[in-house]
């Protein structure tokens, strides 16, 4: 990355003149504290003490015996608030306090950053709001009162989708009116530089733990890490620590809706280009005219028509392997793993189980991480709608 | 490129959505804004995720994608041209830069010169990500407009100034376009900072709606840029030519101000 926040041609800082100041300020904020001790000693004992981290790296026996080689299952869905988003929230919280911000704005799709961004807000006594589109506050009315039972303020977002495009372009609007006195934690590796790096960097603990674990149990490197991809905070997360092992293959999978073949999909790195959206320059899907299409995943969280700039440069490096799940697929993953392993993935993470449950880009005896990114436990009304169990 | 901007003083520049509700609206409109006195004129192409713009820009940019979900660019310098051809005046884009980048950025600015556009603001587009586009502006002599906010600091402000052709877009508080309560208290110190940098003029825009706003932003700088005002506006009239004929009332009687 450069200083302007370029990864290859992705990233940069694509925002209206009014935050570019802000950001600026972000980013020299975070780089000086992110060298500080007191500030890593801070977010180290946070991380620890509140959340619960290291989290485990799960041998998946059962699942291991029907696919022929061999999964660990990194549990960031026993985090305090149920997935990876704390690590960030509290990350970006520490920032905002160092910068004498009095206010916190988030956006959030399946509620899990917006419940991990309230809890944060509550630890430390903040005032929060918490941008959601209609849609999703219907699908994801657990985390939505867990929000506000947090004390969060949430504002249901009723233009276009009414998912996480919209309730991210209200979260900017509301910083263009506020950026004096308030803080906006982004939830994903998406957004204008600073945000990508910094918010990889918060979830990097995820990598560097499963790393430490696995070779541990196992004294080698794995062959795959898995993670599903929305805006790619949990991908990134886990994958920042394998980068730079080549043996390593790094699978993103992202929501293919009705099916990569229709027009019904969140899956920006196989089918989109690259394009603009949200302050970054990152693959995208929009319309030949340059319209930002509507994305379709049955997971709030990874309904969104764009996906990080690190994840789009590591594409075009062709350090990635980009798959997809459909909604189908995800559903059939969650029951699956559900029952073979005791444990309920969020929707999100159930495309990945789909994935690998599916996959022929392992061979015998090859040691494969899933990240878990959540637990399933906001999504029953959907599961329940979809999955019928006699 | 508009080269005689320099002289102009109380400026009055109207922003319309290119296709709200049609394209031979917006052509009349245009030219009728430019009969009645209006300087330079702002044409909107429709996005589906206008981040900068409030409620009622947005409600009609997506009027707009509703009507004709093929309006973008090259209907937009359509319309150029046939007003060019009656209207001496510069005309400038307000364009998202994903819709730049989707067209690519060299056949951009190709096309704009070739139509006569005088000049694009690209509100998402910072200077410092702004490179490939300087170079295509320069070479195909259209210019590109950069927004300025009371929170820029003068380190960038002295780039921003050197680029900004024909003029500098001062915001006039933080926030997205439409209604506001106030605007920023040190816009007067902003204005002679750009000057110290550069003899440009300085137009400022969002929220400025009534004539007493005007009014300040023309003893503040030199030119006035209104838009969420006259898209309500246009919206309440029952027809077509009313909403052409109390559009040229208000900048008849915004000049008539700026001159007393």
């Amino acid at each position: 990355m450069n200083k302007n926040g370029h990864f290859g041609i992705f990233g940069g800082r694509y925002v209206p003149e009014t935050l570019f100041s802000a950001l600026d300020d972000l980013y020299k904020t975070y780089i000086k504290l992110k060298k500080t001790p007191s500030f890593r000693k801070e977010f180290n004992k946070l991380l620890k003490d509140y959340v619960g981290r290291p989290t485990p790296l799960t041998y998946a026996k059962r699942l291991s015996n029907e696919l022929g080689f061999e999964v660990y299952l990194k549990r960031e869905d026993l985090n305090h608030t149920g997935s990876h988003k704390i690590n960030n929230a509290l990350g970006q919280l520490l920032v905002a306090k160092h910068m004498g911000k009095s206010r916190i704005i988030a956006e959030t799709g399946a509620g899990q950053h917006g419940v991990a961004t309230a809890t944060a807000c509550a630890l430390f006594g903040y005032e929060c709001v918490i941008y959601m589109g209609s849609e999703d506050v219907k699908r994801q009315q657990l985390n939505v009162y867990r929000m506000k039972l947090l004390g969060a303020t949430v504002v249901s977002v009723d233009a276009g989708s009414k998912t996480l495009k919209e309730a991210t372009t209200e979260a900017i609007r509301d910083w263009l009116k506020n950026v004096e006195n308030t803080h906006y934690i982004i939830g994903s590796v998406v957004g204008p530089h600073p945000y990508p790096s910094m918010v990889r960097e918060f979830q990097s603990i995820i990598g560097v733990e499963a790393k430490k674990q696995i070779l541990k149990e196992r004294g080698r490197l794995p062959d795959g890490v898995v993670a599903c991809v929305g805006g790619g905070s949990n991908a990134m997360g886990v994958f920042s620590a394998f980068v730079k092992d080549v043996s390593v293959k790094l699978v993103a999978v992202e929501g293919s809706g009705l099916g990569l073949d229709t027009s019904e999909h969140a899956a920006p790195l196989s089918k989109g280009r690259p394009g603009i959206l949200h302050g970054a320059l990152s693959y995208l899907l929009y319309s030949d005219l340059g319209q930002i299409e509507l994305a379709h995943s049955i997971s709030a969280g990874l309904d969104y028509p764009g996906v990080g700039p690190e994840l789009s440069y590591l594409k075009d490096e062709e350090r990635l392997t980009v798959r997809a799940a459909t909604d189908e697929t995800a559903l059939i993953g969650c029951k699956w793993v559900s029952q073979l392993e005791g444990v309920i993935p969020a929707l999100e993470t159930s495309h990945a189980f789909g994935y690998l449950k599916e996959t022929k880009d392992f061979k015998r005896d090859d040691i494969v991480i899933l990240n878990v990114s959540g637990r399933g436990d906001k999504d029953m009304s959907t599961l329940q709608n979809r999955i019928e169990l006699d | 490129m508009a080269k005689n901007l320099l002289k102009n003083k109380n400026m009055i520049i109207p922003y319309f959505t290119l296709g709200d509700p049609s394209l031979e609206f917006t052509e009349k409109l245009i030219k009728g804004s430019f009969e009645a006195g209006a300087d330079l004129i702002e044409i909107g192409i429709p996005f589906s995720d206008p981040v900068a713009d409030g409620p009622v820009i947005q409600a009609s940019h997506q009027r707009a994608l509703a009507k004709d979900p093929e309006i973008g660019i090259e209907k937009g310098l359509e319309v150029v041209r046939r007003v060019k051809k009656e209207h001496d005046k510069p005309i400038l884009f307000m364009v998202a830069a994903n819709i730049v980048y989707a067209y690519g950025i060299k056949n951009f600015f190709k096309d704009c010169s070739l139509s006569g556009l005088d000049s694009c603001i690209i509100p998402d587009l910072c200077i410092e990500d702004a490179e490939e586009y300087l170079k295509y502006s320069k070479f195909f002599k259209v210019g590109i407009v950069f927004l300025v906010s009371h929170l820029t600091k003068e380190n960038r402000l002295k780039k921003i100034v050197k680029n900004s052709s024909p003029f500098v877009y001062l915001i006039s508080s933080t926030g997205i376009t439409g209604e506001r309560d106030s605007f920023a208290n040190n816009l007067n110190e902003i204005v002679n900072n750009i000057k110290a940098i550069k003899d440009i003029p300085v137009c400022i825009g969002f929220g400025v709606r009534e004539k007493k706003h005007v009014d300040f932003v023309h003893s503040v700088g030199d030119g006035a840029i209104v838009g969420s005002y006259f898209s309500e506006l246009i919206k309440e009239q029952k027809s077509e030519s009313e909403a052409i004929s109390i559009i040229q009332r208000k900048i008849k009687s915004f000049k008539a101000i700026a001159i007393s």
